[in-house]
């Protein structure tokens, strides 16, 4: 049942977003009692839509010593959740992030909204005020119907979102394919070493990767032939979701899309994706009316030539190399590791980690370029980059060890 | 063998990329603390200081950009300014001066030091 939890989750962190948008928009601003009504009717419309949609979505059976596997799940579900509580009680509003803009953002809309403010979704002096609005949409959905803000919150809901997340990817780990792959437990239970921690900085990122996650598996039941319907329904929703959360959210948003395109095409299933593009569509349109209304400085001042000049200096290439290397050692140690013992040195199952690198040769590149200070802008960004992309590299990787074990092992029946 | 070999070195690289994952985001940790103790005290001060007014908080901490992000979330409709004791900020301010870094509790001292200190509005205390 946890991969269509999951989905139904990620269903509602897609529509509760849309539905505060459309009634901040169409509603008069201050009206709480209709604004609640307004908004229990749209909710329940569109998840009894979704509960219905997803009945046919069929699990996988569970494989033998399932007792120990759903015992590692409960731990490593608990330990993040115990670990995230420990640092929201340290920090309850979050990192610089969090409270510089995520939460200060959220407050804005629904303090301004309560107090009979028309709604402005974006304003000159916000930190980053050209970042999508999808989060703080979603926190101030839950202030207005609390009828205040509370710092509570968005440590509920990062906590749920945690939970969810680690849970699915946990389960996905431990009980599918299930061969003797002792290191896939270990991979799961490194989620514990930073997945809490990253949630509890109650920043956008831990959205970015539960939503690439759910489409890379979304896309490997695309690739058995198990996919239905709403679940591609779904992947678009939750790439345009993705695109209104960052800035950087469409570039996982096409990486995810990518992804299921590639699997559509090896396995003659193109035409299975249109549902995907619905939803897409409307998401993308609604980031470019955002981005034309926002208060947004250029991203990286000087202009193109000098992102070329810094491209070409190759002294800028060494700061990323240096501070770097452990990580990128360690990854390729495991890239040889999956090429040599499990691939048996054949490169045709590498297709499927593609998209992966070739956002974080992106994110490699920015960090080249960007007018920041190289050393700082690594400090701060790569690591929540990079633990973005790990879940999903994990969980393809799981699927292509158990496939090159068992060639003809499906998601199971449907 | 070779499988549980394999299955033991991922597991080791997967632990350390996530180590050293953590170790870059653990340098922050004094940031999130400095905000959150910037913000919780400057909330206190809400209910004196009407929307749309000016704020204006001097420091000489370098990361200026923290206490700007901790009233922006302390203050939410007022107009924030942040600079150096010595820097020319607006007249019409309700003033406040932030140390550098959190204080540390002294024991057996009751409350803990405060991080912001409220200074003036506009020029009169």
């Amino acid at each position: 049942m946890i991969y269509p939890i999951a989905c139904w989750f990620a269903f509602n962190l897609a529509w509760i977003p849309l539905i505060n948008a459309g009634l901040l928009w169409l509603l008069p601003p201050g009206g709480r009692a209709l604004y609640a009504a307004a908004f229990a009717l749209l909710w329940l419309a569109g998840n009894a839509g979704a509960v219905r949609a997803l009945r046919p979505v069929v699990e996988s059976p569970v494989l033998a010593g399932r007792g120990r596997r759903r015992i590692a799940l409960a731990l490593i579900v608990g330990a993040s959740a115990l670990v995230f509580l420990g640092r929201a009680y340290v920090n309850p509003l979050g990192n610089f992030d969090g409270i510089g803009f995520w939460n200060a953002k959220s407050l804005a809309i629904a303090e301004s909204y309560l107090a009979g403010a028309p709604f402005r979704p974006s304003e000159p002096y916000w930190i980053l005020s050209g970042y999508p609005l999808a989060l703080p949409l979603s926190l101030s959905a839950i202030a207005i119907l609390s009828g205040g803000w509370s710092p509570a919150i968005p440590i509920v809901f990062h906590l749920i979102t945690l939970c969810v997340c680690q849970a699915f990817f946990a389960h996905w780990l431990l009980f599918r394919f299930a061969r003797r792959a002792d290191w896939r437990l270990g991979a799961a239970s490194a989620l514990v070493a930073f997945g809490p921690v990253m949630a509890s900085h109650l920043t956008a990122d831990f959205g970015l990767l539960f939503g690439l996650l759910l489409q890379s598996a979304i896309a490997v039941r695309l690739y058995d032939g198990s996919a239905k319907r709403f679940e591609l329904l779904l992947a678009g929703l939750i790439a345009g979701w993705m695109w209104n959360l960052k800035n950087e959210g469409a570039l996982l948003a096409v990486a995810g899309l990518a992804l299921l395109a590639l699997c559509a095409w090896r396995t003659g299933s193109v035409r299975k994706l249109w549902p995907v593009f619905t939803p897409l569509a409307a998401a993308v349109l609604l980031w470019l009316w955002f981005k034309a209304v926002a208060h947004e400085p250029a991203a990286m001042p000087g202009g193109a030539a000098a992102i070329f000049a810094r491209a070409l200096d190759p002294a800028r290439y060494l700061e990323p190399l240096r501070a770097l290397a452990l990580f990128h050692v360690a990854v390729l140690a495991g890239l040889v590791l999956i090429w040599l013992f499990t691939l048996r040195r054949s490169w045709r199952a590498f297709w499927i980690f593609s998209p992966l690198l070739v956002v974080h040769g992106i994110y490699t590149a920015i960090f080249v370029v960007t007018s920041y200070d190289q050393a700082w802008h690594i400090g701060t960004a790569f690591a929540r980059l990079q633990y973005t992309l790990f879940p999903s590299f994990a969980l393809l990787a799981s699927y292509v060890h158990a496939r090159a074990a068992d060639p003809d092992l499906t998601n199971g029946p449907g | 063998m070779r499988n549980r070999i394999t299955g033991l070195a991922l597991f080791a690289i997967a632990w350390t990329v996530m180590l050293v994952l953590y170790a870059q985001q653990y340098k922050h940790d004094e940031e999130s603390r400095y905000m959150n103790a910037a913000a919780r005290e400057l909330a206190t001060f809400a209910g004196r200081i009407p929307y749309g007014a000016r704020v204006c908080l001097q420091t000489t901490r370098a990361a200026a950009a923290d206490l700007r992000g901790a009233a922006l979330y302390a203050l939410p409709g007022r107009e924030i300014f942040v600079g150096a004791p010595d820097a020319s900020l607006p007249d019409d301010c309700y003033r406040f001066a932030a140390g550098e870094s959190v204080p540390p509790a002294a024991p057996g001292r009751d409350p803990a030091p405060a991080l912001i200190e409220f200074l003036t509005i506009g020029n009169e205390k």
